[in-house]
């Protein structure tokens, strides 16, 4: 019987992003500036209601 | 519309097109056609990728939202940060190790054939007839505001979209993608500058924020769970992500937006720009709502803003009921801006009993407004049980053509053209992708050199314009257009996006099982419609999404489970 192909995983790859070092660290802070924006607008509001 | 105006907006459009269509001049294969060469940088992608999602309704329809409602809107997009990342992750290192040209191309490698085909072809069903909606949407409102005949703004969109479509493919999709964000941006912020300074002289943005954060429409999060709320933050961060993923990780009109990119760093942080700044950019939009909201506390708004529906009501037997409504509304306004003007005088007093006295004052006059809008609506529907009273989406244009001054009105229609252009040409290309690819290619014309290909890609570009531009021309005939087409995206939608679920992580399930699943789930999704439709059960049609993309998960597993256990025994006898 014909196996099913595997899909390739993410072990190949290898590129750097151009800042930081990893990108683990750019998608912490894409993730932390995403969580600041939501604590901001949460401030607001509870500022007006 | 005055002639700078004119000419600010048709300079704008040309300039766009004429700089795509220049600098495409070059692709003369299918690579460069359909992947644009694959030199794309990040900015280029993001702004693409954020162009693509934002069709020309967005900017219609969106600042009308928060006019209504407040910026609660902005928490449907909270997901979309986080489906970003989990793409960058799983996602686009497939796609770019396998190097392929459609997110469908994928599935043979991993599956076969067959389920590669399936979902290549329901993905050509649903966005076609989208291509449809995307420009007669737009047209529609902007006919009636500017009072041109229905037939020439579908095709002045329509035909301008496919002749720099065909002429330049993706890259020139994205190179025109990239003019079209920035007039956006510019445009939108410019509409806001200006509301601020449209209010009256001793009022400024402080008091606006101040107003419309006391009248509620600042309430942005929502921490309450209710399933039946598209816009509270659960179901922004579980539902959102869920709808992000399979729209920006499965929809080839988004995934070959990313494709085209240099390098895999440049597609990731295009998608992270999308990312960072999408939440932000859709709460600038909002908050040019909010402005259009205060700025009509102390203007009086029409009675009605789709001018279309007043001019047939005023030609009418119920012309005499209008006219009394509209005098009674203008002495509202009157009150109605008395009552806000005492409201700025108690913010700037911070006196707590004198700010909430004049909050009930304006929200009763709010609300009186709304009771003599609720009447005209009556006696529109009255006059003609068809025509469609919700005026929302006709907000933010008549402040724009009323309001601007000129030159900037010009700039705002480019803005709101160039929306409508920016979506329907990456669903075209992608359309034209798909077709090409994954069917004429791979299935039905195989073999043939790189010329053929490429002057296929052409023509498909061509027809799946002419199928779009035919189905916006016809559009007006069925009554409640958008509904259907999101019915049929929904029904589709669904099983798309579990047989892409199961490819990245159910490992151990091959072609076969999520060949048959997607027919199970596609089967279930259809009866479960017809029930809906005959109302045997009542359900919304947006939970088609989900009980397609399950049943497809959890029936492929099943058979795969089933086939290895039968091989097994069969072993062990």
């Amino acid at each position: 019987m014909k196996q099913p192909a595997a899909p390739p995983t993410a072990d190949a790859d290898t590129e750097k992003p151009p800042i930081l070092g990893h990108w683990r660290n750019i998608y912490a802070v894409v993730l932390l500036l995403h969580l600041l924006l939501i604590i901001s607008f949460y401030l607001v509001t509870r500022i007006y209601s | 519309m005055s002639l700078l105006d004119w000419f600010v907006m048709t300079g704008t459009l040309a300039a766009i097109v004429l700089y795509g269509v220049y600098k495409t001049r070059q692709v003369n294969n299918v690579e460069s056609y359909l992947m644009g060469d694959r030199d794309l940088k990040w900015w280029t992608i993001g702004l693409s990728v954020m162009a693509t999602q934002a069709s020309a309704i967005t900017f219609l329809s969106t600042p009308g939202q928060a006019y209504n409602d407040g910026l609660g809107f902005a928490q449907f997009y909270f997901g979309l940060p986080i489906a970003m990342v989990v793409l960058c992750v799983f996602v686009l290192p497939i796609y770019y190790r396998l190097k392929v040209y459609t997110a469908y191309e994928y599935l043979e490698g991993r599956f076969d054939l067959r389920v590669r085909t399936l979902t290549a072809i329901l993905f050509l069903i649903q966005r076609g007839l989208a291509a449809g909606i995307t420009i007669y949407a737009p047209a529609i409102i902007l006919s009636t505001i500017l009072e041109w005949s229905l037939s020439l703004t579908i095709l002045l969109i329509g035909l301008v979209v496919i002749f720099y479509t065909v002429v330049g493919g993706t890259k020139a999709v994205s190179v025109t993608q990239k003019q079209q964000m920035i007039v956006i941006l510019l445009g939108m912020f410019a509409a806001g500058v200006v509301v601020v300074m449209e209010l009256p002289a001793d009022i400024g943005l402080g008091d606006a924020i101040g107003v419309a954060g006391h009248l509620g429409k600042l309430n942005i999060v929502d921490l309450e769970f209710d399933l039946n709320d598209r816009y509270n933050i659960w179901s922004a961060l579980l539902g959102g992500t869920f709808l992000f993923l399979s729209y920006f990780g499965t929809d080839q009109s988004q995934v070959q937006r990313y494709l085209s990119g240099k390098s895999l760093t440049e597609s990731r942080l295009g998608l992270l720009f999308n990312g960072i700044f999408k939440v932000p950019m859709q709460f600038l939009v909002l908050m040019v709502g909010i402005l259009v909201f205060v700025f009509f506390l102390f203007q009086p708004p029409p009675v009605h803003f789709n001018s279309a529906n007043l001019d047939k009501l005023r030609n009418s037997e119920y012309g005499t009921e209008l006219t009394t409504l509209e005098e009674d509304y203008a002495r509202i306004n009157e009150r109605n801006q008395a009552a806000t003007l005492t409201m700025v005088e108690a913010l700037r007093s911070e006196d707590e009993l004198a700010i909430t006295e004049a909050r009930t004052a304006v929200e009763a006059t709010l609300e009186e407004r709304a009771s003599v809008a609720r009447s005209v609506d009556g006696l529109i529907t009255a006059y003609d049980a068809e025509l469609i009273t919700e005026d929302r989406d006709y907000v933010f244009i008549t402040f724009v053509i009323n309001y601007l001054p000129v030159g900037l009105v010009g700039l705002l229609l480019a803005v709101i053209f160039s929306a409508a252009m920016s979506s329907t040409s990456s669903e075209l290309n992608a359309l034209a992708t798909t077709s090409v690819i994954d069917i004429y290619r791979r299935s039905l014309v195989p073999g043939r050199d790189d010329d053929h290909y490429f002057a296929a890609s052409k023509w498909l570009t061509i027809l799946w314009g002419l199928i779009a531009l035919g189905f916006a021309a016809v559009a007006n005939l069925f009554d409640n257009l958008i509904q259907a087409v999101n019915i049929i995206g929904s029904l589709f939608y669904g099983v798309i996006l579990g047989v892409f679920a199961v490819a990245f992580f159910f490992k151990h399930v091959g072609g076969k099982a999520v060949f048959r699943a997607a027919i199970v789930g596609q089967s279930f999704v259809a009866l479960t419609f017809v029930a809906n439709w005959v109302e045997v059960i009542d359900l919304a049609y947006l939970w088609l999404n989900l009980i397609g993309c399950a049943i497809t998960i959890a029936v492929a597993v099943v058979l795969e489970t089933t086939q290895n256990r039968g091989l097994l025994s069969g072993e062990g006898r």
